[in-house]
Protein backbone atom coordinates (compact mmCIF):
# COMPACT_ATOMS: atom_id res chain seq x y z
CA UNK A 1 0.00 0.00 0.00
CA UNK A 2 1.03 3.48 -0.33
CA UNK A 3 2.59 5.52 2.18
CA UNK A 4 0.22 7.97 2.75
CA UNK A 5 -2.67 5.12 3.57
CA UNK A 6 -2.95 6.05 7.06
CA UNK A 7 -3.50 9.44 6.21
CA UNK A 8 -6.35 9.30 4.15
CA UNK A 9 -8.29 7.88 7.21
CA UNK A 10 -6.93 11.26 9.02
CA UNK A 11 -8.08 12.93 6.13
CA UNK A 12 -11.23 11.62 6.79
CA UNK A 13 -11.72 12.53 10.47
CA UNK A 14 -10.31 16.01 10.19
CA UNK A 15 -12.50 16.96 7.19
CA UNK A 16 -15.62 15.42 9.21
CA UNK A 17 -14.39 17.16 12.54
CA UNK A 18 -13.51 20.40 11.65
CA UNK A 19 -15.95 22.29 9.50
CA UNK A 20 -13.96 25.35 8.95
CA UNK A 21 -11.57 23.42 6.99
CA UNK A 22 -13.85 20.82 5.33
CA UNK A 23 -15.73 24.64 3.81
CA UNK A 24 -11.81 25.38 2.76
CA UNK A 25 -11.77 21.54 0.92
CA UNK A 26 -15.14 22.14 -0.55
CA UNK A 27 -13.70 25.76 -2.22
CA UNK A 28 -10.40 24.91 -3.21
CA UNK A 29 -9.83 21.18 -2.78
CA UNK A 30 -6.43 20.91 -4.04
CA UNK A 31 -5.40 23.06 -1.92
CA UNK A 32 -5.75 21.20 1.07
CA UNK A 33 -4.87 18.22 -0.26
CA UNK A 34 -1.31 19.84 -0.63
CA UNK A 35 -0.93 19.43 3.31
CA UNK A 36 -1.27 15.75 3.14
CA UNK A 37 1.58 13.59 2.17
CA UNK A 38 -0.70 11.56 -0.69
CA UNK A 39 0.32 10.54 -4.23
CA UNK A 40 -1.65 11.77 -6.89
CA UNK A 41 -3.55 8.90 -7.38
CA UNK A 42 -5.02 8.96 -3.64
CA UNK A 43 -5.32 12.86 -4.36
CA UNK A 44 -7.06 12.44 -7.92
CA UNK A 45 -9.77 9.38 -6.44
CA UNK A 46 -10.26 12.05 -3.65
CA UNK A 47 -11.39 15.39 -5.46
CA UNK A 48 -12.86 12.95 -7.89
CA UNK A 49 -15.86 12.56 -4.83
CA UNK A 50 -16.75 8.86 -5.68
CA UNK A 51 -17.25 6.96 -2.86
CA UNK A 52 -16.05 3.59 -4.30
CA UNK A 53 -12.56 5.41 -5.26
CA UNK A 54 -11.79 6.97 -2.02
CA UNK A 55 -12.71 3.57 -0.86
CA UNK A 56 -9.60 2.13 -2.82
CA UNK A 57 -7.05 4.07 -0.36
CA UNK A 58 -8.65 2.98 3.19
CA UNK A 59 -7.28 -0.11 4.93
CA UNK A 60 -10.04 -2.42 5.34
CA UNK A 61 -10.29 -4.38 8.87
CA UNK A 62 -8.16 -7.85 8.68
CA UNK A 63 -11.40 -9.77 8.47
CA UNK A 64 -12.23 -8.79 4.69
CA UNK A 65 -12.42 -6.38 1.84
CA UNK A 66 -15.85 -5.58 2.65
CA UNK A 67 -17.62 -3.70 5.08
CA UNK A 68 -18.93 -5.58 8.48
CA UNK A 69 -22.72 -6.88 8.10
CA UNK A 70 -24.14 -7.46 11.81
CA UNK A 71 -27.54 -8.99 10.72
CA UNK A 72 -27.58 -12.91 11.21
CA UNK A 73 -29.93 -14.88 9.53
CA UNK A 74 -32.33 -17.45 11.10
CA UNK A 75 -30.63 -20.98 10.29
CA UNK A 76 -33.91 -22.38 10.45
CA UNK A 77 -35.23 -20.61 7.59
CA UNK B 1 -36.34 -7.56 32.64
CA UNK B 2 -34.02 -7.80 35.52
CA UNK B 3 -33.90 -11.37 37.01
CA UNK B 4 -30.95 -11.25 39.12
CA UNK B 5 -29.98 -7.97 41.91
CA UNK B 6 -28.33 -5.25 40.19
CA UNK B 7 -24.90 -5.22 40.17
CA UNK B 8 -21.38 -3.40 39.48
CA UNK B 9 -20.94 -3.38 35.84
CA UNK B 10 -23.06 -2.06 32.75
CA UNK B 11 -23.84 -2.04 29.14
CA UNK B 12 -24.89 0.68 27.22
CA UNK B 13 -24.53 0.39 23.42
CA UNK B 14 -24.48 3.23 20.95
CA UNK B 15 -24.51 3.98 17.59
CA UNK B 16 -22.03 6.30 15.27
CA UNK B 17 -24.36 6.58 12.30
CA UNK B 18 -23.35 6.19 8.93
CA UNK B 19 -21.30 9.18 8.42
CA UNK B 20 -18.00 8.84 9.98
CA UNK B 21 -17.84 11.54 12.83
CA UNK B 22 -20.83 13.80 11.66
CA UNK B 23 -23.66 11.42 12.75
CA UNK B 24 -22.97 10.60 16.47
CA UNK B 25 -25.33 12.08 18.71
CA UNK B 26 -23.97 13.91 21.63
CA UNK B 27 -24.98 11.54 24.22
CA UNK B 28 -23.56 8.51 22.63
CA UNK B 29 -20.01 9.90 22.10
CA UNK B 30 -20.13 11.09 25.86
CA UNK B 31 -20.73 7.38 26.62
CA UNK B 32 -17.87 6.39 24.07
CA UNK B 33 -15.52 8.71 26.53
CA UNK B 34 -16.84 8.31 29.51
CA UNK B 35 -16.47 4.18 29.42
CA UNK B 36 -14.24 2.05 31.18
CA UNK B 37 -14.13 -0.63 28.24
CA UNK B 38 -15.33 -0.10 24.65
CA UNK B 39 -15.84 -2.38 22.31
CA UNK B 40 -16.42 -1.52 18.49
CA UNK B 41 -17.83 -3.01 15.49
CA UNK B 42 -17.36 -0.52 12.66
CA UNK B 43 -17.52 0.30 8.97
CA UNK B 44 -14.20 0.88 7.90
CA UNK B 45 -10.82 1.70 9.65
CA UNK B 46 -10.75 5.42 9.50
CA UNK B 47 -13.78 4.96 12.20
CA UNK B 48 -11.65 2.48 13.93
CA UNK B 49 -8.93 5.23 14.73
CA UNK B 50 -12.15 7.91 15.36
CA UNK B 51 -13.18 5.52 18.36
CA UNK B 52 -9.75 4.63 19.34
CA UNK B 53 -9.10 8.06 19.60
CA UNK B 54 -12.61 9.22 21.96
CA UNK B 55 -11.18 6.46 24.31
CA UNK B 56 -8.05 4.15 24.84
CA UNK B 57 -9.46 1.74 26.08
CA UNK B 58 -11.05 0.67 22.91
CA UNK B 59 -11.08 -3.08 21.19
CA UNK B 60 -12.31 -4.09 18.19
CA UNK B 61 -14.85 -6.98 17.60
CA UNK B 62 -13.55 -7.70 13.85
CA UNK B 63 -12.02 -10.51 14.77
CA UNK B 64 -15.08 -12.38 15.47
CA UNK B 65 -15.35 -13.14 11.74
CA UNK B 66 -14.25 -16.02 10.35
CA UNK B 67 -14.00 -16.87 6.51
CA UNK B 68 -16.33 -19.30 5.76
CA UNK B 69 -18.78 -19.58 8.52
CA UNK B 70 -22.24 -18.41 9.19
CA UNK B 71 -22.06 -15.21 10.38
CA UNK B 72 -24.17 -15.54 13.56
CA UNK B 73 -21.23 -17.16 14.99
CA UNK B 74 -19.68 -14.35 15.17
CA UNK B 75 -22.49 -12.74 16.59
CA UNK B 76 -22.35 -15.04 19.36
CA UNK B 77 -18.96 -14.32 19.89
CA UNK B 78 -19.39 -10.43 20.34
CA UNK B 79 -22.38 -11.08 22.78
CA UNK B 80 -19.90 -13.52 25.23
CA UNK B 81 -16.83 -10.48 24.44
CA UNK B 82 -19.25 -7.95 25.24
CA UNK B 83 -21.05 -10.06 28.83
CA UNK B 84 -17.26 -10.78 29.91
CA UNK B 85 -16.12 -7.44 30.04
CA UNK B 86 -19.35 -6.34 31.98
CA UNK B 87 -19.47 -9.20 34.32
CA UNK B 88 -15.96 -8.38 35.17
CA UNK B 89 -18.01 -5.08 37.02
CA UNK B 90 -16.63 -2.78 34.17
CA UNK B 91 -19.51 0.08 32.73
CA UNK B 92 -19.16 -1.14 28.95
CA UNK B 93 -19.90 1.14 26.07
CA UNK B 94 -20.16 -1.18 22.37
CA UNK B 95 -20.48 0.77 19.76
CA UNK B 96 -21.99 -0.14 15.99
CA UNK B 97 -22.25 1.20 13.04
CA UNK B 98 -25.52 3.22 11.69
CA UNK B 99 -27.98 2.38 14.47
CA UNK B 100 -27.23 0.19 16.77
CA UNK B 101 -30.46 -1.68 16.79
CA UNK B 102 -31.54 -2.07 13.48
CA UNK B 103 -29.80 -5.23 11.76
CA UNK B 104 -27.44 -5.20 14.45
CA UNK B 105 -28.19 -8.76 16.61
CA UNK B 106 -25.53 -8.93 18.51
CA UNK B 107 -26.66 -5.82 20.37
CA UNK B 108 -30.15 -6.70 21.24
CA UNK B 109 -28.60 -9.92 22.30
CA UNK B 110 -26.34 -9.02 24.43
CA UNK B 111 -28.34 -6.36 26.36
CA UNK B 112 -31.11 -9.15 26.72
CA UNK B 113 -28.65 -11.72 28.25
CA UNK B 114 -26.62 -8.77 30.56
CA UNK B 115 -30.67 -8.03 32.12
CA UNK B 116 -31.34 -11.53 32.72
CA UNK B 117 -27.64 -11.13 34.72
CA UNK B 118 -28.95 -8.75 36.31
CA UNK B 119 -26.90 -5.93 34.88
CA UNK B 120 -28.48 -2.63 33.98
CA UNK B 121 -28.15 -2.69 30.16
CA UNK B 122 -29.96 -0.02 27.78
CA UNK B 123 -29.65 1.05 24.18
CA UNK B 124 -28.92 4.92 22.36
CA UNK B 125 -30.55 5.13 19.31
CA UNK B 126 -28.74 6.33 15.85
CA UNK B 127 -28.65 7.48 12.42
CA UNK B 128 -29.53 3.91 10.62
CA UNK B 129 -29.14 3.97 6.76
CA UNK B 130 -32.98 4.14 6.29
CA UNK B 131 -32.87 7.48 8.34
CA UNK B 132 -30.40 8.64 5.19
CA UNK B 133 -32.36 6.97 2.40
CA UNK B 134 -35.31 9.24 3.50
CA UNK B 135 -32.91 12.22 4.10
CA UNK B 136 -31.56 11.78 0.57
CA UNK B 137 -34.24 10.41 -1.64
CA UNK B 138 -36.76 13.33 -0.42
CA UNK B 139 -39.29 10.04 0.74
CA UNK B 140 -41.20 10.74 3.57
CA UNK B 141 -42.60 6.66 4.97
CA UNK B 142 -46.14 8.91 6.27
CA UNK B 143 -46.71 9.01 2.59
CA UNK B 144 -48.69 5.99 1.26
CA UNK B 145 -46.68 4.30 4.13
CA UNK B 146 -42.95 2.27 4.17
CA UNK B 147 -42.14 -1.59 4.53
CA UNK B 148 -38.91 -2.54 4.92
CA UNK B 149 -37.18 -5.82 4.86
CA UNK B 150 -34.05 -8.09 5.16
CA UNK B 151 -33.66 -8.90 1.49
CA UNK B 152 -33.55 -12.95 1.93
CA UNK B 153 -36.06 -12.62 4.47
CA UNK B 154 -38.60 -10.97 2.22
CA UNK B 155 -37.75 -13.58 -0.19
CA UNK B 156 -37.66 -16.61 1.89
CA UNK B 157 -40.54 -16.06 3.79
CA UNK B 158 -42.60 -14.80 0.99
CA UNK B 159 -43.61 -11.42 2.77
CA UNK B 160 -46.71 -10.02 2.12
CA UNK B 161 -46.31 -6.73 0.95
CA UNK B 162 -48.89 -3.54 -0.66
CA UNK B 163 -47.29 -2.62 -3.70
CA UNK B 164 -49.06 0.80 -3.11
CA UNK B 165 -46.81 1.85 -0.54
CA UNK B 166 -43.00 2.15 -0.72
CA UNK B 167 -40.67 -1.01 -0.51
CA UNK B 168 -37.69 -1.15 1.18
CA UNK B 169 -35.28 -3.96 0.86
CA UNK B 170 -32.07 -4.08 2.99
CA UNK B 171 -28.54 -6.37 2.24
CA UNK B 172 -29.52 -7.27 -1.26
CA UNK B 173 -25.61 -7.73 -2.02
CA UNK B 174 -25.81 -10.87 0.22
CA UNK B 175 -28.71 -12.66 -0.63
CA UNK B 176 -29.00 -15.62 0.39
CA UNK B 177 -26.30 -16.05 1.78
CA UNK B 178 -26.14 -16.19 5.55
CA UNK B 179 -21.42 -16.61 5.78
CA UNK B 180 -19.07 -13.92 6.37
CA UNK B 181 -16.99 -13.75 2.66
CA UNK B 182 -13.99 -12.11 3.04
CA UNK B 183 -13.56 -11.66 -0.65
CA UNK B 184 -17.39 -10.54 -1.29
CA UNK B 185 -20.55 -11.71 -1.98
CA UNK B 186 -22.56 -12.69 -5.46
CA UNK B 187 -25.08 -10.26 -7.30
CA UNK B 188 -26.49 -13.54 -9.36
CA UNK B 189 -29.40 -13.54 -6.96
CA UNK B 190 -30.74 -10.02 -8.22
CA UNK B 191 -31.99 -12.13 -10.86
CA UNK B 192 -34.18 -14.32 -8.08
CA UNK B 193 -35.08 -11.01 -6.40
CA UNK B 194 -36.19 -9.30 -9.82
CA UNK B 195 -38.57 -12.33 -10.55
CA UNK B 196 -40.17 -11.82 -7.30
CA UNK B 197 -40.70 -8.12 -8.11
CA UNK B 198 -41.96 -8.41 -11.42
CA UNK B 199 -45.10 -9.96 -10.34
CA UNK B 200 -45.98 -6.88 -8.40
CA UNK B 201 -44.51 -4.33 -10.61
CA UNK B 202 -43.98 -3.93 -14.35
CA UNK B 203 -40.74 -3.98 -15.65
CA UNK B 204 -40.06 -0.36 -16.19
CA UNK B 205 -40.72 0.76 -12.95
CA UNK B 206 -37.81 2.81 -11.90
CA UNK B 207 -36.35 1.42 -8.28
CA UNK B 208 -33.34 2.92 -6.80
CA UNK B 209 -30.23 1.42 -5.57
CA UNK B 210 -28.78 3.52 -2.60
CA UNK B 211 -25.46 3.32 -0.56
CA UNK B 212 -25.35 6.09 2.28
CA UNK B 213 -21.78 7.89 1.95
CA UNK B 214 -19.93 7.32 4.92
CA UNK B 215 -17.52 10.36 4.27
CA UNK B 216 -18.48 14.08 3.99
CA UNK B 217 -16.25 14.74 1.33
CA UNK B 218 -18.06 12.03 -1.01
CA UNK B 219 -21.59 11.50 -2.14
CA UNK B 220 -23.85 8.26 -1.50
CA UNK B 221 -24.13 5.97 -4.74
CA UNK B 222 -27.61 6.98 -5.80
CA UNK B 223 -28.50 4.40 -8.99
CA UNK B 224 -31.50 4.77 -10.49
CA UNK B 225 -32.63 1.83 -12.75
CA UNK B 226 -35.37 0.53 -14.74
CA UNK B 227 -36.54 -3.06 -12.86
CA UNK B 228 -35.69 -5.11 -15.16
CA UNK B 229 -31.81 -4.11 -15.02
CA UNK B 230 -31.80 -5.49 -11.61
CA UNK B 231 -29.93 -8.76 -12.42
CA UNK B 232 -27.41 -7.02 -14.14
CA UNK B 233 -26.20 -4.34 -11.64
CA UNK B 234 -23.64 -3.96 -9.28
CA UNK B 235 -23.80 -3.67 -6.00
CA UNK B 236 -22.73 -3.99 -2.55
CA UNK B 237 -23.23 -5.46 0.58
CA UNK B 238 -24.44 -2.01 2.13
CA UNK B 239 -27.07 -1.50 -0.68
CA UNK B 240 -30.19 -1.13 0.13
CA UNK B 241 -33.58 -1.08 -2.53
CA UNK B 242 -35.89 1.83 -2.73
CA UNK B 243 -39.57 0.64 -4.39
CA UNK B 244 -41.45 3.44 -5.18
CA UNK B 245 -45.50 2.95 -5.27
CA UNK B 246 -46.59 1.11 -8.22
CA UNK B 247 -49.86 3.53 -8.20
CA UNK B 248 -51.61 6.09 -6.18
CA UNK B 249 -53.99 4.96 -2.98
CA UNK B 250 -57.42 5.95 -3.22
CA UNK B 251 -59.23 6.41 0.29
CA UNK B 252 -62.24 3.98 1.11
CA UNK B 253 -65.05 6.00 1.59
CA UNK B 254 -67.45 3.40 3.75
CA UNK B 255 -64.45 4.14 6.40
CA UNK B 256 -63.91 7.59 6.15
CA UNK B 257 -67.98 8.25 6.75
CA UNK B 258 -67.37 5.47 9.92
CA UNK B 259 -64.63 7.39 11.23
CA UNK B 260 -66.17 10.73 10.81
CA UNK B 261 -69.40 9.39 12.33
CA UNK B 262 -67.32 8.44 15.14
CA UNK B 263 -65.44 11.45 16.00
CA UNK B 264 -68.95 13.73 15.73
CA UNK B 265 -70.82 11.33 18.53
Amino acid sequence: MAKGNHEVEDFLIQMAEDPAKFEEYKRDPNKVLSTFDFPDDIKSDIVSGKLENIRRHIRRHPHGKHPVLSYGLNPDY
Amino acid sequence: MTLLPAQNGSLTIVGTGIKLVSHITVEARVCIEKAEKVLFLLADAAADIWITRLNINSESMDDCYIHGEPRYYAYDRMVERILSYVRKGLNVCVVFYGHPGVFVDPAHESIRRARMEGFPACMLPGISAEDCLFAELGIDPSENGCQSFEATDFLVYKRKFDNRSSLILWQIGVIGDPTFNRNGYKNSPLAILYNVLKQHYPSDHEVTIYEASPYSICDSIIQRIPLKKMPEVVVSAMSTLYVPPKERSFADKIMLDQLQKIIKE
